[in-house]
């Protein structure tokens, strides 16, 4: 019989994170018209939401998907990513020991913090991650403003 | 609820590593092999270990998430990942394959000849 590391305190931050989410989820969540929304998540992308002087750039992990199971769209300054994530048919018929990984689909919606540019988001994916570059429109861009001392 | 705050940091504490993160794992068996899938955004092959020692294999790998951008939210772990699982000692190690794509690890270990699954007859 061999032992392997025992970390049960590392579980429970994972729980924590979890019910964290939920709660921001839950709470935080953003309007939507279609009260269905919300049933149809079957798991949450982890995301990252950030800020340069020029861009809003969202990233979001979703290994195993493929880019065409991706959906991203823009409306009313609303972001909203959807897809799904299959379960291979050869996992599905087989024992498991293991099984923390979540399959099936997922929709989340961002408030951009600022106005966009829609027609130049760029969105790429690699190694399970979907990077998006939103432009700032113009108006919001902070300018330099150069100040002479007289 | 106040040390439900400070769980991470005790986490660390108690398990005795900092910076590291748990990545979501699957692991099932067919006929022939056992399989590990392993969630792992943003990892690349030259950042992974996969190790195979008496019976233990240890999957070992860092992601970078090195942007100072100003975040607005921010839910993805950076760091480094460890994570290991007993198999029987007799596997081959020379039989596992591990591939990765699209951030999923996936580790085929082959069973052994004495751990397939046998029909008995009954006389």
């Amino acid at each position: 019989m061999t032992l392997v590391r025992w970390r049960p305190f590392r579980d429970m931050v994972s729980i924590q994170d979890e019910m964290k989410r939920l709660f921001n989820d839950f709470f935080g969540r953003v309007p939507s018209r279609f009260e269905g929304d919300w049933s149809t998540s079957e798991w949450t992308p982890s995301v990252d939401i950030s800020e340069t002087n020029d861009d809003i750039l969202i990233k979001a992990e979703v290994p195993g998907m493929k880019k065409d199971d991706i959906k991203i769209s823009l409306q009313d300054n609303v972001l909203t990513l959807k897809g799904e994530r299959k379960q291979e048919k050869e996992e599905k018929e087989t024992n498991f020991y293991r099984m923390e990984r979540s399959y099936g689909s997922f929709t989340r919606s961002f408030n951009l913090p600022t106005v966009v540019q829609a027609d130049k988001i760029k969105a790429s994916y690699k190694d399970g991650i979907l990077n998006i570059t939103l432009p700032k429109a113009e108006e919001v861009k902070p300018k330099q403003i150069p100040i002479e001392i007289s | 609820m106040r040390l439900l705050a400070y769980l991470p940091e005790l986490a660390e504490l108690l398990d005795g590593d900092s910076n590291e993160w748990n990545p979501k794992v699957d692991l099932f068996e067919n006929a022939n092999e056992w399989v590990v899938l392993v969630e792992v955004p943003g990892v690349t092959k030259k950042d992974l270990a996969i190790n195979f020692e008496d019976g233990i294999l240890t999957l070992k790998g860092e992601n970078s998430n090195g942007s100072k951008d100003d975040f607005h939210l921010r839910e993805t772990k950076a760091g480094s990942f460890c994570r290991d699982f007993a198999f029987p000692s007799e596997i081959d190690p020379e039989l596992i394959k591990a591939e990765l794509k699209d951030g999923v690890l996936k580790v085929k270990v082959p069973k052994p000849e004495e751990s397939k699954p046998k029909d008995i007859k009954v006389n």
